[in-house]
């Protein structure tokens, strides 16, 4: 039973604040970013917090650090502020593409790029990409601030290495050569009744004619955004070609897991996953 | 313009819409900034099945819980609310009653059980989950097809789930079967649609005790029929009923009705002499305002070999939910209405099946039946095409009726007014370069490019109607009064929502009284001002609303006239009247219709056995429908990977004969192909096989968002026709209509190379994908 009279709301002023709330309340404490997870978990009747702790006035939450090796964005920084960054635009263009997907401008508006993050969804347009440019996590809390990799930090479906009294602080981005190729793709129209929706987050880098690196990572195809390990390998180190590329694909079979629910639904997820990776290798080798 | 054809400074021009200041500063008022103190909110329990029996109801908890006033259940205002109508009058139409709460059982998902009324909306909405309901479910009736069949009955009553079984068209249309060379045949599908208005429906109603007047506030485009429905539902005088249309975000037809809301939360007013305030979320909104279109058909076209169409036949199924709301039943009719489309069809036949299922009530929506009509037949020409060898292009022309045989008759029973549909199709053509563009599309599939192109030819019927084939009048009616100070007011019975009709309306009386446009100010959608009218849906409110302003604003030009001489101290027939000046001979002598205002409410000088006072009031009733056309083409692109669709040109010439204000009618065909394209590639409402509403919301029920629509290259060509003074005849719909059978046919076209006849719609990209891959 959902409860929308009588729920506290806490508006901190200060990072610290917020982290003694956490503390204070626990997981009895539900963050609010932008809100546009939380409102609609909270309209289906899915969520029951008693308490929430309402980030939106920590202005130091917001911003894009343009540091020497990597750009710290802030928890709070909507995506409306990334896709219109210059330094995300020449560093990590393809974190603004992916925000421009998501949904419409009201929804930029408000979207946080931390709350992307905390909600954990394996849907989430901007984790494929955060993945792919292995960005790190800043974490808060009273104890201490710490950093975990994307990698370890979406532990299942709709689980994270947050602990209780955690809130995300910043992601921290490294930045990426100019000769790297870095892309984001999105097929399909939000749910509409079978998810047939796949996000790939992809990054290459050849030199000498081997490729020297390469992220694949996946949305919306295992219950976490997943980094494609056995395509990755089979690229890694070898000169590319038609056939690499097919191997890649087929690898692919041991990296996703659709779901299969609606068998023709997963069977079309693995089949797009395929044909996106092999777009991606065939317009990273045309330049 | 204007029938006195004096002054053009306004009327053709693309004059800013006055409406949008105040609306892109969020300072208009819709239902919901409008607080009344002491005003209590209601929230409804719904019915979480699609059909099952109520066995009790127990409030206790909830009338307990912080904050409530009062609970109504269906038996505590069971003989005390009536009602929930329905306007369609069909021969042997089943008319199942609807209460506005449930009465023992409930028969879709959403359907009220219950209303809580609180001090506050969280209040409300927190104590529905204390009430308990003992459902006991019940067979459920999901697909309307299997339904007609037998299975479990709805509305034990009726025996059976057929609502009525509706026969149109003219012509022997088995015999045109039987000399064709060619039959072409195809099953379509037109899901159901939810018409997504931005502001859902909102009520706020306020009963005063001593005065015995209600007043009621809400978002819909019929306010006067809505008043006196109402009326009779909660049993108050007409008179005593005060119906407020404020800003209203949209209707799209779904406000194009009378609901169970509207008329419980004026008895509860009553009930509790206090104001009281709903407003529809976006689920109840999905759940619980009309859906649109639901058809299902085997639509068969007889050809000659050379292309000439001898017959048509459309056997069809219409889903139509568990309860008929106001259209529900009507609006199969006007796809019956509409089968002959641009062609020249001299045997037409339909078999319409009304069928009840357990979910919510199909009604109008953006195009109401018409679309439906067009996409069978567009699709069917395409398919033709195909078959007989024949460019789709030529097809369609071959069976054009040309412009000297308008009027031209249907074996409908229609009479479409007038049309050169040769001339839009040709400017459609040349906008696209078209011999080109299928060259293009050769080298482009020959290369392995999946490049589709796509035709669609329509008509729609507009302006509805003349009465005679109205279930509640067809006329619409306006005032127009010259206040003492020279401003002029307008009001309108047509009750826009969006469309712009403050300005255009202003643009026509500010021409023909010769004022400045800014001194016109439109008022409408409010029954204790405006006299009655009927409203705005169908595409009538320029062609008959409009109309009715003009004819009224030349009864108070003849008055004007009258004072004018007499100030002019001559005759009549010697004032001539221009930019708002009177001017009558020999002497050239001038007196300004501001002047002349002033004057007819001073009342001193006044010609002898004239009234007092400025005012003109018209109500005006045509004597047919109103016909626009047009052609729309699409180019598409399907990607083989992943079967996604991109768009790639977007042509529509659309012709609603005279145009008052180039802005709106370019607005109106953004807003329509949107929709449109919505349709085609996008959205489905989807019950499962419970009735259980799977797309309850706007991550599940897909949209179109602005990055998904190309850019529109639009023109027009103008038809005048001779229905309406104005030469209007209405664009509200044509892009919904225009649209959606030209993205379908451009997909097709593009899946040639793989044999395809047809997908129905919603073209997702794993619909696309799994005909390319053979999955």
């Amino acid at each position: 039973m959902i409860r929308l009279q009588h729920n506290v709301v806490h508006r901190p002023r200060t990072i610290d604040d917020a982290c003694t709330l956490l503390a204070e309340y626990g997981p009895s404490a539900q963050l609010l970013a932008g809100g546009t997870d939380i409102m609609v978990l909270l309209n289906a009747g899915l969520l029951q917090a008693d308490v929430f702790i309402d980030l939106w006035p920590l202005d130091e939450l917001r911003g894009i650090d343009d540091l020497p090796d990597s750009l710290r964005i802030g928890a709070l920084t909507t995506f409306s502020q990334i896709l219109r960054s210059p330094a995300v635009e020449r560093f990590a263009p393809a974190l603004a593409a992916a925000a421009r997907t998501i949904g419409a401008a009201q929804i930029q508006n408000r979207g946080t790029i931390g709350g992307n993050i905390a909600n954990a969804s394996p849907a989430a347009d901007s984790l494929p990409v955060l993945s792919c440019l292995d960005a790190d996590i800043e974490l808060a809390s009273v104890r201490s601030r710490r950093r975990v990799s994307i990698h370890s930090f979406h532990t299942g479906y709709r689980k994270t290495a947050l602990a209780a009294d955690e809130m995300i602080v910043a992601v921290h981005l490294p930045k990426t050569r100019t000769d790297e190729r870095i892309e984001f793709y999105k097929v399909g129209t939000r749910r509409a009744q079978a998810i047939s929706k796949v996000v790939l987050g992809a990054r290459m880098q050849i030199a000498g004619g081997i490729v020297e690196h390469i992220a694949l990572a996946y949305g919306s195809v295992a219950p976490t955004v997943v980094r494609a390990r056995a395509a990755e390998a089979i690229l890694l180190g070898q000169y590319p070609s038609p056939e690499l590329a097919s191997r890649a694909v087929a690898a692919l079979d041991r990296d996703l897991k659709p779901i299969t629910d609606l068998r023709s639904s997963a069977a079309y997820r693995r089949r797009v996953a395929g044909n996106l990776l092999e777009r991606f290798l065939r317009k990273a080798l045309q330049h | 313009m204007s029938s006195n054809g004096k002054n053009e400074k306004y009327v053709g021009r693309p004059v800013k819409r006055t409406e949008d200041p105040r609306l892109i500063q969020g300072l208009g008022h819709y239902v919901d900034d409008i607080r009344l103190a002491g005003e209590l909110y209601v929230a409804f329990l719904r019915s979480p099945y699609a059909h099952a029996r109520i066995n009790s109801i127990n409030t206790d908890a909830a009338r307990n819980a912080s904050g409530v006033v009062a609970i109504f259940t269906g038996s505590d205002i069971e003989g005390r609310v009536g009602n929930v109508p329905t306007a369609a009058a069909l021969e042997g139409l089943k008319v199942p009653k609807y209460p506005v709460l449930a009465l023992g059982k409930v028969f879709f998902v959403g359907q009220p059980v219950a209303a809580v009324v609180a001090t506050s909306r969280y209040a409300a909405r927190d104590a529905v989950d204390h009430i308990e309901v003992d459902f006991e479910p019940l067979d459920v009736v999901v697909d309307a097809e299997a339904a007609a069949q037998g299975g479990p009955v709805i509305h034990h009553d009726f025996g059976d789930n057929i609502a009525y079984v509706h026969r149109a068209g003219i012509g022997d249309v088995d015999a045109a079967f039987a000399s064709a060379d060619k039959i072409v045949a195809q099953k379509m599908h037109h899901q159901r649609l939810a018409p997504i208005s931005l502001e859902p429906r909102g009520v706020l109603a306020s009963f005063l005790p001593g005065e015995q007047q209600l007043t009621l506030w809400t978002s819909t485009q019929i306010p006067h029929l809505l008043r006196t429905q109402v009326a009779i539902m909660i049993g108050l005088p007409e008179n005593k009923v005060r119906v407020i249309a404020p800003e209203v975000g949209g209707g799209f037809g779904s406000k194009l009705n009378v609901y169970a809301e509207e008329a419980l939360l004026s008895f509860i007013s009553m009930q509790l002499h206090k104001p009281v305030k709903w407003i529809e979320t976006r689920r109840e909104n999905m759940s619980a305002t009309i859906h649109g279109r639901a058809q299902s058909g085997v639509a068969e076209l007889a050809l000659k070999n050379d292309g000439t169409i001898l017959g048509l036949r459309y056997t069809v199924t219409a889903d139509l939910g568990a309860y008929h709301q106001l259209l529900t039943p009507a609006i199969p009719t006007l796809t019956g209405l509409m089968l002959s489309g641009c062609y020249k069809i001299p045997a037409i036949s339909m078999v319409c099946t009304g069928v009840f299922t357990n979910k919510m009530a199909t009604d109008a929506y953006r195009g109401a039946g018409r679309p439906e009509a067009t996409y069978v037949v567009e699709r069917l020409m395409d398919i033709a095409a195909q078959e007989l060898g024949i460019d789709p292009v030529e097809l369609r022309r071959k069976n054009f009726p040309t412009p000297d045989e308008f009027p031209f008759a249907t074996a409908t029973g229609l009479f479409y007014d007038s049309g050169n549909y040769q001339a839009a199709l040709d400017r459609a053509l040349a906008m696209v370069d078209y011999d080109k563009l299928r060259e293009i599309q050769k080298s482009d599939t020959a290369a392995g490019r999946l490049v589709g192109i796509g035709v669609s030819t329509y008509v729609e019927i507009c302006a509805l109607g003349p009465s005679a084939a109205m279930p509640a009048g067809g006329w619409e009616s306006a005032t127009v009064r010259i206040e003492p100070t020279g401003k002029v007011t307008v009001m309108t019975g047509a009750s826009p929502h969006g469309q712009g009709q403050e300005t255009s309306f202003a643009q026509i009386t500010a021409d023909m009284l010769g004022v400045d446009l800014n001194d016109v100010y439109v008022i409408h959608g409010d029954t204790g001002i405006v006299q009655y009218g009927i409203g705005t849906f169908g595409s009538r409110a320029t062609a008959v609303g409009g109309t009715a302003v003009v004819y009224a604003t030349e009864k108070l030009i003849s008055k004007a006239t009258k004072i004018a001489a007499h100030l002019l101290t001559t005759d009549e027939e010697n004032v001539t009247f221009e930019n708002g000046v009177f001017s009558g001979a020999p002497d050239d002598k001038q007196v300004t219709i501001q002047q002349v205002a002033l004057a007819a409410h001073l009342a001193s000088n006044l010609p002898p056995d004239t009234e007092p006072g400025l005012s003109a009031t018209y109500f005006f009733e045509p004597k047919n429908f109103t016909f626009p056309f047009g052609a729309h083409i699409c180019i598409v692109e399907v990607d083989r990977d992943t079967g996604d669709i991109r768009i790639k040109r977007y042509v529509a010439v659309d012709d609603c004969g005279k145009v008052i204000n180039p802005l709106l009618v370019e607005g109106q065909v953004h807003g329509g192909i949107a929709q449109g394209l919505g349709q085609a590639l996008f959205e489905e409402v989807v019950y499962d096989e419970n009735g259980q509403l799977i797309t309850g919301t706007l991550m599940d029920y897909a949209v179109p968002k602005a990055h998904q629509l190309p850019r529109y290259e639009l023109d027009r060509t103008e038809t005048p026709t001779d229905v309406n003074p104005l030469g209007v005849k209405g664009v509200g719909e044509a892009g919904t209509i225009g649209s959606t059978p030209a993205i379908v046919n451009a997909v097709i076209d593009a899946l040639r190379p793989f044999g395809v006849k047809h997908i129905d719609m919603p073209l997702r990209p794993e619909k696309i994908w799994r005909v390319i891959s053979n999955q």
